[in-house]
């Protein structure tokens, strides 16, 4: 069995909003293991967004635990926690979330600068990330001088900025045209492919499913089923022209 | 399968590092680009800063210049008063005498400047000038007409008495003058006689004594102003950059960088908008003095000091004003859940 790389056990997150508590979720338990691809799907309200934040080390449960890389993540204090986003986890959102005053390079250099490389370092590396995703030529372009795709190439390079173990994307296609999207997604796989990194997403897009390996269906604050890719019945080719593994 | 809770923490104990400190180098950079973009904004904050610290600045000065105008002058008074005293009675070593004048010269001076005083000039002041500076010439006349020692050590005597008269009805006519025009600007309780000094004062005593109410007022307000400026920019900036915030603690930035930002760049603008404010400020006050009493006076009896202080005490109260009113806008950035950030429309 491969190692598991994030795990959740009966996590229960609820709010209290004047008396009443309302629950996000309900007790998931969940594993996902190392150089997977997997989806997290549910409608809005399910608490697919809560589940994923849990994930992401960016909320904490109300009740039980979070491991990511079988640390529990509910332990770790402000430092510890700042190294994990910077080191362990990439985050991708739907908004891009470039941050504007700075060029593409600088977006991408920035984690690498909070974890400490020098500058050369960090604009080598950074410079061979946007490569890889297909912006070599942009380096020095502001956010606004990129389209929705561009940015999102940007986000996926920041996001490998200090070779994380995992990946966790937001709804990564949900501001993007269909074309565009699949690009982003096609990018998405290549990395879990070529860098071995754990991508999680949270979606509704169904063009994700065909470069899942699991999808995890959550429903009122439950998982609701987890399916592998191979017992889903879809006809790849059609859907996203993703080659089968 | 979940394992114990004792392996999670061994391995917790190899897995985790702890995130490190980022260089200010860094903040400064980052803050420094930030302010850059924001450029329009930036500049509208520090111009409301300039202008209260130009205010502030402007008050202080005034007050000083002011108060330097209305003692100096009369200390000048006393000081020249007691030296022609010592002239008089002979006691303080002679001036230099000035070389290359000759007897002709002096009475061609004497004999126009007596016909100026005595037919042409109508202000009394004026008038009695003409008439010391008669008296210095031709008391330098009979330095020069003196055929003997002692003659001419009597003859030096003389002439010395003549010009600290001088001196002593320039000195008081400058300050009749002041008079007039500080009465003009309001300020009470002058009189063209001068009987004794008012004291000399530390700084912060003269401003004590000698700000009018309004004017102190006045000064609260633009420091208020001030405060409320740069704390509602700040809050501003934060405001618009809850994503970008949210963002960076993403990347694993730590509070403290986050509030690092805030503080360089409300510093900064603080800094910034004092310097310029204190410049502004010292220069219209210095200008508007120059109207109001002549440049000259003004020159002659600046008060360097006084001047210094108000700028130190002013950039002091900019200074701490600006780190004050980022206090809160900076934690209150650093302070914020990524998640709750993340979901805020821009």
């Amino acid at each position: 069995m491969p190692d598991s790389i994030v795990r959740t056990r009966e996590v229960k997150r609820f709010y209290e909003m004047g008396d009443t508590k309302v629950h996000a979720l309900r007790g998931v338990n969940l594993e996902v293991y190392a150089g997977e691809y997997i989806s997290i799907m549910g409608p809005s309200g399910s608490g697919k967004t809560t589940l994923f934040n849990m994930i992401g080390g960016l909320d904490k449960p109300s009740e039980g635990k979070v491991y990511i890389d079988e640390v529990d993540v509910a332990q770790l204090d402000a430092y510890e926690l700042a190294w994990l986003r910077c080191r362990k986890i990439g985050y991708i959102f739907q908004t891009f979330n470039i941050i504007p005053v700075m060029t593409a390079l600088e977006n991408v250099t920035l984690p690498m600068t909070f974890a400490g490389l020098t500058s050369d370092e960090a604009r080598n590396k950074g410079a061979e990330l946007l490569d890889k995703v297909g912006l070599g030529d942009r380096l020095n372009h502001k956010p606004f001088e990129l389209s929705g795709g561009q940015q999102q190439r940007v986000a996926i390079a920041r996001s490998m900025a200090n070779d994380p173990a995992v990946i966790l994307a937001d709804e990564p296609t949900g501001n993007l045209d269909l074309n565009t999207g699949q690009e982003i997604i096609e990018l998405l796989k290549e990395m879990n492919e070529t860098a071995k990194v754990t991508i999680i997403t949270a979606t509704n897009d169904m063009k994700m499913l065909s470069a899942s390996d699991r999808i995890v269906w959550i429903r009122d604050g439950r998982v609701d089923r987890i399916e592998k890719r191979s017992d889903l019945d879809i006809d790849e080719g059609k859907i996203g022209g993703v080659e089968d593994l | 399968m979940p394992r114990e809770g004792g392996v999670v923490d061994e391995q917790a104990m190899k897995g985790i590092g702890r995130q490190i400190k980022l260089p200010w180098s860094k903040a400064v950079e980052i803050a420094a680009k930030s302010m850059k973009v924001r450029m329009g904004r930036s500049v509208v904050t520090t111009a409301s800063i300039v202008l209260a610290i130009a205010f502030l600045m402007s008050i202080l000065t005034g007050t000083t210049l002011t108060t330097s105008l209305r003692t100096r002058p009369q200390q000048e008074v006393l000081r020249v008063r007691e030296q022609l005293e010592q002239v008089e009675a002979g006691a303080i070593a002679p001036f230099a005498f000035p070389d290359g004048l000759s007897e002709d010269q002096l009475s061609r001076e004497i004999s126009s400047k007596r016909k100026r005083a005595e037919e042409d000039e109508t202000d009394p002041l004026v008038i009695q000038r003409l008439f010391d500076e008669v008296a210095v010439a031709e008391a330098a006349r009979q330095v020069l007409r003196a055929d003997t020692d002692y003659q001419r050590a009597r003859a030096m005597l003389d002439w010395q008495v003549s010009n600290a008269r001088l001196e002593l009805t320039n000195i008081e006519n400058e300050w009749q003058r002041l008079v007039r025009r500080l009465r003009l600007e309001g300020v009470t309780g002058l009189s063209v006689e001068v009987t004794r000094a008012p004291p000399e004062r530390g700084y912060f005593r003269m401003l004590a004594e000698e700000m009018e109410p309004r004017d102190r007022w006045l000064g609260v307000v633009a420091v208020m102003v001030c405060f409320v400026g740069i704390w509602n920019a700040m809050l501003m900036s934060v405001h618009e950059r809850i994503r970008e915030i949210g963002t960076m603690k993403c990347l694993g930035a730590l509070e403290a960088f986050i509030i690092k930002l805030y503080f360089l760049e409300s510093s900064f603008i603080g800094m910034t908008g004092t310097f310029m404010g204190i410049l502004i400020g010292f220069v219209l006050s210095f200008v508007r003095a120059s109207w109001a009493f002549g440049f000259g006076p003004l020159y002659s009896y600046f008060d360097f000091g006084g001047a210094l202080l108000s700028a130190v005490f002013t950039l002091f109260i900019g200074s701490a004003l600006s780190v004050l009113a980022a206090v809160f806008p900076a934690y209150r950035a650093a302070k914020y859940d990524p998640v709750v950030a993340m979901r805020v429309e821009e």
